[in-house]
């Protein structure tokens, strides 16, 4: 009898246990994540990247070629205009002066030449023409002379043709030499030096990147130089705001404008895509930036100024309606229809259907996919906002 | 008292196992009976599960269990590992069952026999002592039986994994979270397998001349050293 009653209550107790089990189980509330309604703005943006370049800077190239002979400048050194960066070897341009100015000297000489010989020919034709008006000399020697006295006319304007030719050459000289001496174009940075002494520099490379010897900026405008993917581009405008991410300062963003817009796409190296080349001024900042330095941007294309907004993962679809789960005081959740505003990546405007401060259900999705009316949620964990 | 046959052993050792201990020294193939239940049950409850359960969800709690202190990165890697086994699960679940009892028996069963030696006159077999162990083991078809009861009775297919530890002692007292270092101790520790060591104390005591007490103790030793080992590992 004992042992009845002990097996009847231990099955008992099993039942119990099993009932007890699946009723507890039914009645877990899921747990979820909630956060507030907040009031600020929302930026739509388009992420792209490029690289940071002075606004205004000057590639300095040259014109003559020869041999570096001195170099008086560094990388980073700043310049005013008309200093001298540095010097070719003048050895050969000076002797093409002093060669040029022989030739011209010489030139002189010929013409003074010429001019006594013209002298000559004419007191000679003087003398003839006296002789043959009375008869003493023959008419061929009068015209001999005549003739030579012409021909040594036409032999001094052809001598002071020479005379231009070799001035025009001296100049030439001249210029070159001058050319040997690099000076700085504007006052600003040396962003580059990228020559040293003894080494050859060539005239006329002026397309080759890489080519220039030295680059002077003005360091005190930086521009994003930013590669917009073509099918952002229409979302695009002058002076939209960009947030600029430079690699060397992840977290805190450089802000800038738009200044100006690429009108052809380009093909982006090292990929099928097509890109726009898209400029963005950057504010002035007491933090140091140097050109070249890659960077990716923000640029807000559409901003809703102070409209209530939402966590994007709230937001809930149902046929082409949108919803959320607004969380009661007393944990129960009921579904709110929104009307919709702009959006960003992470963030949704709501234009209608909510109140400042109300809590809405965020997540996880797949507890939310369960959620029906009045039901009952156990919130996981506040955000930061919530708590205060 | 002992059981008259098979049949009536498979009740008596859940209502009173001595008599069931008693009949079973002298017929060994019994346990042949014993073994089917379990393997039976045991199949029959991972299939039931498996079968109903929203794969995606069981998914999520694997993922969940083996990746406490993961990164996204890493627990993306373990999903997809996760899923192309997730068809085979059943068929891992039950093979890995069976033959996890058939090993951790084999194993008891040595322990069995070697602590039986204490008794000059009891002498049985390796293989007895194997059928033996195999009895031992039987609450966990009233185990299987409760998962079954419970899958079959639930309001949506979002089964958790820890409903084969519905008795444990995890779920019954502690209610601890998963990530708490005491959390696969506990849920492994459960009523039916108290029960089990009170079935191998009661066996101990009617197949060898021991007390009450040292047969007891002999039967909850291993688990003692067990989950005292785990505790230490935990703790270090």
């Amino acid at each position: 009898m004992k042992k009845a009653i002990i097996i009847t209550l231990a099955i008992a107790a099993f039942i119990a246990l099993i009932v007890s089990k699946q009723i507890t189980g039914d009645e877990k509330a899921p747990e979820v994540n909630v956060a507030q309604v907040e009031q600020g703005s929302i930026a739509d943006s388009i992420m792209a990247s490029g690289n940071l370049v002075f606004n205004t800077q000057v590639q300095l190239r040259s014109e003559v070629t020869g041999r570096v002979d001195k170099v008086f400048v560094e990388e980073g050194q700043s310049v005013k205009q008309g200093d001298i960066l540095m010097r070719l070897d003048t050895t050969a341009f000076e002797s093409e002066v002093t060669r040029n100015k022989a030739v011209l000297r010489a030139s002189e000489i010929e013409i003074k030449h010429s001019k006594t010989r013209l002298l000559n020919i004419e007191r000679q034709l003087k003398r003839q023409k006296e002789l043959y008006d009375v008869g003493l000399a023959g008419q061929e020697v009068y015209e001999n002379l005549q003739n030579a006295r012409d021909l040594a006319k036409i032999d001094i304007e052809a001598r002071v043709e020479s005379y231009n030719q070799a001035k025009a050459s001296l100049s030439i000289a001249e210029d070159r030499l001058s050319k040997s001496v690099f000076r700085a174009p504007m006052s600003g940075l040396l962003a580059s030096v990228n020559i040293k002494e003894g080494e050859t520099v060539i005239a006329g490379t002026t397309n080759i990147i890489g080519s220039d010897l030295m680059l002077v900026a003005d360091p005190s405008a930086i521009l994003a130089e930013l590669r917009v993917d073509e099918t952002d581009i229409a979302g695009i405008k002058l002076d939209q705001h960009a947030d600029i991410y430079a690699a060397a300062y992840p977290n805190q963003p450089f802000t800038g404008k738009v200044i100006n817009i690429g009108t052809s796409a380009k093909n982006q190296a090292g990929s099928q895509g097509l890109s726009f080349r898209v400029k963005v001024l950057l504010d002035n900042t007491d933090r140091q930036l140097y050109a070249g330095m890659s960077c990716r941007a923000e640029i807000a294309t559409s901003i809703a100024v102070n409209g209530l907004k939402l966590p994007i993962e709230a937001v809930q679809k149902e046929d082409d309606k949108t919803f959320v789960w607004r969380l009661n005081d007393d944990n129960t959740v009921s579904k709110a229809y929104v009307e919709v505003g702009i959006s960003s990546d992470i963030e949704q405007a709501i234009t209608q259907g909510l109140n400042k401060g109300e809590r809405i259900v965020i997540g996880p999705a797949r507890p939310i996919s369960k959620l029906k009316e009045n039901d009952t949620v156990k919130v996981k964990q506040s955000t930061a906002k919530d708590a205060q | 008292m002992k059981s008259s046959n098979a049949l009536s052993a498979c009740i008596d050792i859940f209502i009173s196992p001595s008599k069931a201990f008693n009949g079973l020294k002298e017929a060994k193939g019994w346990s042949w009976l014993a073994f089917a239940l379990l393997a039976l049950t045991l199949t029959a409850s991972a299939y039931t599960f498996y079968a109903t359960a929203d794969s995606q969800f069981i998914l999520d709690q694997q993922v969940a269990a083996a990746s406490v202190d993961a990164t996204i990165g890493e627990k993306k890697m373990i999903r997809q590992s996760m899923e192309q086994s997730l068809d085979n699960q059943v068929w891992f679940a039950i093979g890995g069952g069976i033959f996890g009892l058939l090993f951790i028996n084999a194993l008891l069963s040595g322990y069995y026999m070697l602590i039986s030696k204490q008794d000059p006159d009891a002498n049985y077999g390796y293989g007895a002592w194997y059928g033996f162990g195999v009895w031992s083991m039987m609450p966990m078809v009233i185990s299987s039986l409760g998962v079954v009861a419970l899958v079959l009775t639930a309001s949506n297919n979002e089964l958790p994994i820890s409903l084969f530890n519905y008795a444990s002692i995890n779920q019954l007292l502690l209610g601890l979270e998963l990530g708490d270092s005491f959390y696969t101790m506990m849920e492994s520790l459960s009523i039916f397998s108290l029960w089990s060591i009170a079935l191998v104390a009661i066996g101990l005591k009617c197949w060898t001349n021991f007390s009450f007490n040292k047969a007891l103790l002999f039967a909850a030793l291993p688990t003692i050293m067990i989950y005292s080992i785990w505790t230490i590992i935990i703790v270090a």
